[in-house]
């Protein structure tokens, strides 16, 4: 299943910065992460992680540095600054109370039955 | 059918790079455009080897990359859109860090000045400025920071205001005014100084609210 571009409106600098936890990669490099981790289901343009690169770069989330490889072109390879960790913390906190509230919403099951079907996968 | 492998891929991805850095050389400065679109580059290289990789041609793999890239006016336009709300956060700095300056150096000058009219201490009157330039400064860049309403600004420098610049004038004079004295002194600089960062506030918002009317952003776009 692929989700529109209006439903990651707004995602896709938490999405970066997720995948930026995990190690330091190029624009490309973090697209293709994207792309793997969901299963192929994020459907966006990949170029509209340059102006959320560039947003997260000017709040001094992320850090850009130019890298020449031994073949190929030059890279800018992105990594977590301190307070991009902290905010990738923050940022992953506020969506998964955000997902816990659309599934209250959405199921009308109580926070109790929704808090164990995150945590375990059933009801 | 044409022969999609005679074509020059690298020109086809250099004419989309184009379309999308021709919008943007009247407001991006040309180092941070060169920058953009040199990742650019190197993103639309790597995505067509892949391709290639996968038995398409260097065109269609160059044609399929820029396909996955995105539509260059929705990329173009939302770099203009991070760019100006970077651009907006600068002029607020500079509003609220320079309004806080000038008034600073004008509070600095008015306390050392009420101590040397009252006979108690103080004579540094102008030296007292660029003091309290920094002072003021260093205030305003910590409104900037937060709080952003300008009634949490005003009771907030109230209290951070009046002492600095009273401890600051009685430190260099190397000399103590006595309690009462200070106590009025600090209620007068400190109504001064509320209502101060009241206006350097309200300045802000209203530099804000113009500079997003004008560029059509949403009122987040401050940040």
């Amino acid at each position: 299943m692929e989700y529109g571009p209006e439903l990651l409106k707004g995602n896709i600098q938490t999405l970066i910065l997720t995948v930026l936890e995990a190690g330091s990669l190029h624009g490309y490099g973090i697209s293709k992460e994207i792309e793997r981790r969901s299963e192929d289901a994020l459907a966006f343009g990949e170029g509209t992680i340059y102006p959320a690169l560039k947003a997260l770069e000017r709040e001094g989330f992320i850090l850009g540095a130019w890298e020449n490889p031994c073949t190929g072109p030059a890279r800018k390879i992105y990594s977590l600054s301190e307070a991009g960790v902290r905010e990738a913390v923050r940022r992953r906190d506020t969506w998964s109370r955000f997902a816990r509230t659309i599934e209250l919403v959405l199921g009308g099951r109580s926070s109790e039955q929704v808090t164990g079907f995150i945590l375990n996968g059933s009801v | 059918m044409q022969d999609s492998s005679n074509r020059d891929p690298s020109a086809v991805c250099e004419r989309f790079l184009d379309q999308v850095s021709v919008g943007l050389s009247k407001e991006v400065s040309v180092f941070e455009r060169d920058d953009t679109i040199k990742e650019m580059r190197s993103h639309l290289l790597a995505c067509a080897a892949a391709f290639e990789e996968l038995g398409l041609t260097p065109y269609d793999a160059m044609a399929a990359a820029i396909d996955r890239f995105g539509d260059a006016a929705t990329i173009q336009s939302q770099l203009l859109k991070e760019h100006r709300k970077g651009s907006h956060r600068h002029v607020s700095q500079i509003v609220t860090v320079g309004s806080g300056a000038i008034f600073g150096a004008i509070l600095m000058v008015a306390a050392d000045c009420s101590l040397v009219w009252t006979h108690t201490v103080g004579n540094r009157s102008l030296a007292m400025a660029p003091i309290g330039m920094v002072v003021g400064g260093l205030i305003g860049a910590s409104l900037y920071k937060r709080p952003r309403t300008p009634l949490v600004a005003a009771l907030r420098s109230g209290l951070i205001v009046p002492t600095s610049m009273m401890l600051l004038v009685c430190l260099l004079n190397r000399q103590f005014p006595d309690a009462s004295f200070l106590a009025a002194s600090l209620i007068a600089i400190g109504s001064a100084s509320c209502l101060i960062a009241f206006v350097t506030c309200w300045i802000d918002r209203l530099v804000g609210k113009y500079l997003r009317q004008a560029n059509h952003l949403p009122p987040t776009a401050m940040g």
